[in-house]
């Protein structure tokens, strides 16, 4: 009995502590204050459901129980002075229009005005119910940094007056666009570690899932949050074929079979929507799409995804776009006509300390059957990376120029 | 920013007169209304540089500013150049050091500011972009309790 309301009060703080948090955020016009009353609310949930049972809406009951708290703590507040200005409220006429309190609070945490590592501290604490020390170590940082990173941000919210509210119609495309640049890095920081003894931190990756799903059923009519989730969905179903016995393996190597199928078919049937925009996750979820459709790596459509790095290289620019442009071009016009292309990348200042730039000109190069040069630019990958899961693999990748 | 207020006021009441209307009025300043300085940041060299009617442009580029904004500029002035500054450094003896020039020697130096009063950030950002700097950019500052 006792496991099983254990139990019910953990799915309900997997599945419920945004809604609650964002409700009672609202009532409270405070985010300390609202995120005690929901831990609050929690602990007595424990003892309670124990006696009177699992409610039928759990969710609903720990909104009642922290927004109430919230209520009579404001009230006994009023005397004393306080420290911090309360959070801004929504207009009546906007909170009618969206009455899911979890875009305020999303919107909230995922200012452009907080810093960009802030944002995504912020969005793990308050949406996902983090704690600070699960978030320290999912980022390698200590815990009191991490605290403090978080106080700073909620200082900021409070102190300058960001609201707690939806954005105005004509701010709502760059601030949604701004969330789901967060719910996305989310996503990489687990996808890929930068550093660190796992290339991936699946926790992470899981919630930037969840968070995307979230961002998806909150803005129905989004179709860059249907890109982000189809894009995440499409990439995380190869996540067990990219690593093998600790290392890692690229997509040409990779066993399909060990895709996972359900994650495919749930992100292509997104994708037709997320293009509809040509937004850039759009663009970046059709990418993954023509990967996941192809039944084994000859099967790739290299023309289609060369096209596709063609949009998003001529409209978001960047290194990682530039480069993995130049592979697919290698698969369409051959690996000297890449490698010519890299060259001139390479001049360009943005791309001459990528990490990936030497490790792409080493395959490309190796490719040509150019092996002594391809033995030295996997040396020079090799002093840009931290990763020891991407060392081992430039490691196994050099040896074969050896050889 | 009575007006549009009390329009705003109004719409959420159906249009419906309402005798009290200023105690909303005052509940809402106080609860949401907060001032913010806008401080420009310039590079002074560049305006050194720049022809006169550049300057003039930017001088009426400034008035028209303070026309579409009348209801949220609570204040503002151009400054005189960094040369013309003048630091004072407490000694931490009771005393002072005075010094010519900027308290930090920068590039961009503030030449000019707004006060303004907005609802939230948000709203501030969207006046502040607006505050003409083509030699820098402007620097947003809430007053501590809505000043």
């Amino acid at each position: 009995m006792a496991d099983t309301v254990a139990e019910a009060v953990a799915a309900a703080h997997s599945t419920e502590w945004a809604a609650v948090l964002a409700a009672t955020a609202r009532v409270a016009a405070d985010l300390d204050l609202a995120e005690d009353c929901v831990q609050d609310a929690y602990a007595k949930a424990l003892t309670h459901w124990r006696e009177q049972g699992v409610p039928r809406r759990p969710g609903a009951w720990l909104t009642t129980v922290a927004t109430r708290r919230a209520l009579e703590l404001r009230r006994r507040d009023g005397v004393v002075r306080r420290k911090l200005p309360l959070l801004i409220p929504d207009t009546p006429a906007s909170v009618g229009v969206f009455p899911d309190d979890r875009l305020r609070l999303v919107f909230t945490c995922c200012h452009p005005a907080l810093a960009p590592e802030a944002r995504i501290a912020l969005t793990l604490r308050l949406v996902c119910g983090l704690t600070s020390g699960e978030i320290a170590k999912a980022f390698l940082v200590k815990e009191t940094a991490m605290q403090a990173r978080i106080t700073r941000a909620k200082h900021k919210i409070s102190q300058s007056g960001i609201s707690y509210r939806i954005p105005r119609p004509e701010e709502l495309p760059e601030r949604i666009q701004a969330v789901l640049d967060v719910v996305h890095l989310v996503y990489t920081a687990g996808h890929t570690a930068a550093d660190g003894p796992e290339l991936t931190r699946p926790e992470l990756s899981r919630r930037g899932i969840d968070l995307a799903r979230m961002m998806r059923l909150l803005l129905p009519d989004s179709a860059e949050a249907a890109g982000l989730l189809a894009l995440l969905l499409l990439t995380e179903a190869r996540r067990d074929a990219r690593v093998s016995g600790g290392q890692m393996v690229l997509m040409e190597d990779q066993d399909r079979s060990l895709w996972d199928r359900a994650l495919i078919a749930e992100g292509l049937a997104l994708v037709p929507e997320a293009v509809r925009a040509a937004g850039r996750f759009g663009v970046l979820a059709a990418i993954a799409a023509v990967h996941a459709e192809a039944e084994r790596w000859e099967d790739t459509d290299w023309p289609e995804i060369l096209g596709l790095y063609d949009v998003l290289l001529a409209r978001w620019p960047s290194p990682v776009v530039a480069l993995n442009r130049v592979v697919a071009l290698s698969y369409v016009a051959g690996p000297d006509a890449a490698l010519a292309e890299l060259a001139e990348l390479a001049d360009g200042p943005a791309l001459a300390t990528y990490p990936y730039l030497a490790s792409t000109r080493a395959e490309l190069l190796w490719r040509t059957g150019r092996v002594e040069e391809a033995r030295a630019a996997y040396d020079e990958a090799l002093a840009f990376t931290g990763n020891p899961v991407e060392v081992a693999f430039l490691q196994a990748r050099r040896l074969r120029t050896s050889s | 920013m009575v007006a549009k207020l009390v329009g705003g006021v109004l719409s959420i009441l159906g249009g419906a007169v309402h005798r009290e209307w200023w105690k909303l009025f005052e509940d809402r300043e106080v609860s949401t209304m907060g001032k913010y300085l806008v401080m420009i940041y310039d590079d002074e060299a560049k305006w050194a540089a720049a022809d006169p009617s550049v300057m003039e442009r930017n001088h009426l580029n400034h008035q028209a500013f303070v026309a579409a904004n009348a209801g949220a500029v609570v204040g503002g002035a151009q400054l005189g150049e960094s040369p013309t500054a003048t630091s004072i450094r407490s000694d931490g003896n009771g005393g002072y050091v005075v010094t010519d020039g900027t308290f930090a020697e920068t590039k961009e130096v503030m030449g000019g500011y707004y006060l303004i009063e907005a609802a939230d950030l948000d709203e501030a950002l969207a006046i502040a972009k607006q505050v003409p700097s083509p030699m820098g950019g402007v620097e947003v500052r809430p007053l501590v309790n809505g000043g």
